[in-house]
């Protein structure tokens, strides 16, 4: 289990980021927009002018999934290469600096989320493994993983359920959240899970189990992830409702807000700094008034888009996912502001916001 | 069965399913062994039993299926066994014709 970088890896990256390497611009502060599209590239976005300023092409097969970032050190982390490996890019640089490989030997190992500590000194992967023998394969129990960073070096791991899709660590590190049916708390000095939140089997009267949506970890400005939910109403039992739930990854404590008659799907939904707006997204950008807890307007958008973040100020939204394109959009307005052209499909990869040198 | 002894580890496996001494828990995979095992239906409708609720256009959403086998019916498993399938296609609207169609690999010297 002792896993660490390979040089040979460092330094194929190394040749290779001296051939496709985005022309340099100079980085400023303030917002950096971390997306990633096939065929296996992660892109910077200054979020000043809103343009491309690093795109980073990751060594290995298969395409980007999830991003975890890093802000202080400029670094993200990528699962990629069919889920196998997790690729870590120094996005100031411009290239990736090196890849932790999960699958070893006999064992496949596919990475379904992670997150950073928020001391950048230990990345957690959720890790489901298979034994793939000559007549049969075997399932294994899943996993968080550690790593010690930057060396990338197993540290441990903890038993997990299954059907994690995304890891966060509260803000004081103490304490990390796998996001499931329901969602694990893991004590991370004692290495255990010591509660569950309960989320499918929250038990809210007069309704069934909450269908939830979690697939995209986007609550960096104000550490709350809000997630979209659709749900059986026992009392009307023709009129399902779809609303957010909040989980604030600091107390652990969530908000459920119903929102509307379910005739319309959602993907995915961001807080506002003010923690006043919240935003939905799907072929459709909704914004929510977190304090009347209601739908306050509703626009179409040209094409589906999956995942919605915002601007630390609050004042524009990114919306991306699906396409080659990422709509800037204002968020008083909700009017489409700008385009940003990637050169690929975004598919279900994240869609991050950093902010740096605040 | 009581005529014969299991010799190796399969084989005991085997036997012991049989005699109904084994119970086994059922549980959502979540792709440890490939597409196939994932239990998402289909594709055709929304569920509302149209189709605006689908992605719009559906090109939007066939590697948002086919990247997490999500739609395993209907998509390759570019995670496990396809896993070049979109290699030439990096944006589906412009070039899905580079897409081929993919068929299970049949061993023709057996």
């Amino acid at each position: 289990m002792n896993r660490s970088l390979s040089p040979l890896v460092v330094v194929s990256i190394l040749l290779a980021s001296t051939f496709f390497s985005f022309p340099r611009v100079e980085a400023a502060g303030g917002d950096w927009i971390i997306a990633a599209s096939h065929p296996n590239i992660v892109y910077v976005i200054d979020g000043t002018t809103d343009d491309v300023i690093r795109r980073i092409p990751l060594s290995g097969p298969g395409y980007p999934y999830q991003i975890a970032i890093d802000p202080p050190r400029k670094r993200a982390y990528v699962i990629t290469n069919k889920w196998e490996s997790i690729a870590i890019v120094d996005l100031d640089a411009g290239r990736e600096v090196g890849t932790i490989e999960l699958s070893h030997g006999a064992e496949r190992v596919k990475a379904m989320a992670l997150a950073v500590h928020p001391s950048g000194e230990r990345l957690y992967v959720y890790e489901v493994p298979t034994l793939l023998g000559l007549d049969r394969l075997e399932v294994r129990p899943t996993r968080l993983e550690e790593f010690g960073l930057p060396t990338g070096k197993s540290l441990r791991t903890i038993p997990v359920p299954r059907q994690v899709t995304i890891l966060a660590v509260a803000p004081a590190g103490e304490k990390l959240y796998a996001f499931a049916q329901d969602a694990y708390v893991v004590d991370l000095q004692r290495g255990r899970i010591t509660e569950t939140i309960p989320l499918k089997h929250v038990g809210i009267t007069g309704l069934g189990e909450p269908d939830i949506l979690s697939v995209w970890p986007n609550y960096e400005q104000t550490q709350i992830l809000s997630l979209v939910y659709s749900v059986e109403n026992r009392i009307k039992p023709d009129a399902p409702l779809l609303g957010i739930v909040n989980v604030d990854l600091a107390t652990g404590s969530t908000e459920w807000i119903e929102l509307e008659t379910v005739h319309r799907i959602i993907f995915s939904s961001v807080i506002s700094p003010s923690k006043k707006k919240a935003y939905l997204v799907y072929t459709t950008l909704s914004r929510v008034d977190l304090e009347k807890k209601r739908l306050e307007r509703i626009v179409d958008l040209d094409h589906t888009y999956y995942v919605v973040n915002i601007s630390s100020d609050g004042k524009k939204l990114y919306i991306g996912g699906a396409q080659p394109d990422i709509a800037v959009v204002d968020a008083e307005s909700l009017k489409v502001i700008k385009k940003i052209k990637l050169r690929g499909d975004q598919s279900i990869a994240s869609l991050r916001v950093m902010t740096i040198g605040r | 069965m009581k005529h014969f002894d299991p010799v190796n580890e399969k084989a005991k496996k085997m036997a012991s399913s049989l005699s109904g001494d084994e119970t086994f828990d059922v549980v959502g995979l979540q792709q440890p062994l490939g597409c196939a095992a994932t239990f998402d239906p289909g594709w055709e409708v929304d569920p509302f039993g149209g189709v605006n609720n689908l992605c719009q256009p559906m090109e939007s959403d066939l590697y948002g299926c086919s990247d997490p086998c999500w739609w395993p019916a209907q998509l390759p498993d570019t995670l496990n066994t396809y896993p070049s399938w979109s290699d030439q296609c990096a944006a589906v609207i412009q070039d899905w014709r580079k897409l081929d169609t993919v068929f299970p690999e049949i061993d023709t010297d057996r």
